[in-house]
């Protein structure tokens, strides 16, 4: 099953803190909202992509399975 | 509606209310040169789009804190006179860790405190909110009445705050009266008794936190405090990824306590005294409350919206720049109006209005945006969601005390601090 980022921008503050602690899965764009690099993920991933969930300070990242 | 130029930003009125002023800055001057060298952001997109761009706008220099105290009006901060600056001398040397820092250094130091205040770490200390705001309410409940900042507001953060930086028992009366004592002189005009004992306080308070976290360091609890002296700071890092990292020594460590201690504090104490005095000045949505406590989250983000706890914050401008046909040179200084851009009409229907029904409740900037939105507003949200659904599960009929009074709030821009709140009510 295939795990997903889903970035709610109407609520993302344009912190920074994803894109600092993992600048392989999403990089800030000129506006300061962030954006996708890496799209879909698999189960092994999961505990890191929980950890992304939870550094965010508007809690504006879910994950979505599919 | 008169004109810009017809207030005076600096009188009692003006802080009591300073609503009408905000609408007139928004609509004739965006950007308002309220001093020599110093302008106001006010409008909601303006404000955010300086808090975006910290190369311009930067939090260095003291995050730009305006002298708003003395007989002077608005100045750029000074050094502390001679007595209060050989009273500060025995405490912590100060350290640019957090909220005075830009990126990259900033996000360095946030990143450890982050970590300590993401959602699901704060939401393990619900347990600990719950009985702190039971037991409060426990001593004023039979009485039927209560003065609600001393007793209630200023209470729930306060002692929040000590469980989850572990302070011993035996401390906490002596830590709530530094922690009380060291922060009214942020909060608006003081005596230079005032000014003197709160450099006392704070020097203690100082004191105190470095041997908590020396004691730490040879036993680091799981708090904060255990937290900070466990982490490692990113110190380097090279083009071919390899990182070198370093413990914070104690002067910085105490540095971001004492910064998380402030904001932590006073602005819960803010939103829950401005929240219930909106409630209690628009029934309708008080009857809201009653009936359905699922709503105190939203009633909260309006609270936070209609009265932000934090008004406005500095920034020093970098290089020459332009902002709404304003020319802002080097050197000049901006205040974002939080609480201004919280009331912008373009963005908020009936923006004027304490409305617990919003579509979007959390679109307000109470909590800033960019690099330096607060750290701790999931502690924030879950503190007063606590302290209000306590509140209304035990306490009913909530009125105020007639003829007690006067809706002063605190001579000061920058927090929007009601002064006393006298309330009457029922026990359930």
């Amino acid at each position: 099953m295939a795990i997903k980022i889903r970035i709610d921008l109407s609520t993302c503050v344009q912190s920074g803190q994803c894109a600092y602690f993992h600048p392989d899965l999403l990089r800030l764009r000129d506006d300061g909202f962030p954006e996708l690099i890496a799209t879909e993920f698999d189960e092994g991933q999961r505990a890191r992509l929980e950890e992304l969930v939870d550094l965010c300070p508007a809690m504006a990242i879910h994950l979505v399975e599919e | 509606m008169k004109s810009v130029h017809e207030f005076d930003p600096f009188s009692e009125e003006t802080i009591d209310c300073p609503y009408d002023f905000f609408a007139a800055m928004r609509r004739d001057a965006p950007v308002f040169q309220a001093a020599p060298g110093v302008y106001f952001v006010t409008t909601y997109d303006l404000i955010r789009s300086v808090l975006v761009d910290t190369e311009t706008f930067s939090s260095r220099n003291g995050a730009a804190f305006l002298n708003f105290q003395g007989e002077e009006g608005l100045a750029p901060p000074t050094a502390p006179p001679p007595e209060i600056a050989a009273i500060l001398k025995d405490g912590i040397e100060p350290r640019d860790t957090m909220l005075s820092a830009d990126p990259p250094e900033h996000t360095r130091f946030r990143a450890l405190v982050n970590r300590s205040l993401a959602p699901r770490r704060v939401a393990r200390l619900e347990p600990v909110v719950h009985s702190v705001v039971d037991g409060l309410i426990d001593r004023f409940i039979d009485q039927g009445q209560v003065e609600f900042v001393r007793s209630f507001s200023m209470m729930v953060p306060l002692t929040v705050v000590s469980v989850a930086l572990g302070v011993p028992d035996s401390e906490i009366d002596n830590y709530k009266r530094w922690s009380v004592d060291s922060t009214r002189v942020l909060a608006g005009r003081v005596t230079r008794e005032q000014a003197v004992a709160a450099a006392h306080a704070k020097v203690e308070l100082q004191n105190f936190l470095a041997r908590q976290v020396e004691a730490a360091r040879s036993d680091p609890g799981e708090n904060l405090i255990g937290d900070l002296v466990n982490a490692h700071l990113l110190t380097d890092e090279t083009e071919d990824g390899s990182k070198d990292y370093r413990p914070l020594d104690t002067p910085e460590i105490v540095s971001i306590l004492e910064q998380l201690l402030v904001a932590g504090q006073e602005t819960v104490n803010y939103l829950l005294s401005s929240t219930m005095l909106s409630l209690l000045r628009n029934p309708a949505e008080m009857a809201k409350v009653e009936r359905d406590r699922s709503c105190i989250p939203a009633m909260l983000e309006e609270g936070l919206r209609f009265d932000s706890p934090i008004q406005a914050l500095g920034r020093f401008v970098t290089k020459d720049t332009e902002l709404a046909g304003v020319k802002l040179p080097a050197g000049s200084r901006v205040m974002v109006l939080y609480g201004c851009g919280n009331r912008d009409e373009s963005v908020f229907a009936q923006a004027d209005r304490f409305r617990i029904e919003r579509d979007d409740p959390r679109n307000h900037i109470a909590f800033g945006a960019g690099p330096h939105y607060c750290v701790g507003a999931n502690l924030a949200r879950l503190e007063s969601r606590v302290a209000m659904e306590h509140w209304f599960d035990r306490i009913a009929d909530t009125r105020l005390a007639p003829g007690k009074n006067d809706f002063k709030h605190q001579y000061n821009f920058i927090f929007r601090a009601l002064q006393e709140l006298h309330l009457e009510f029922t026990a359930r």
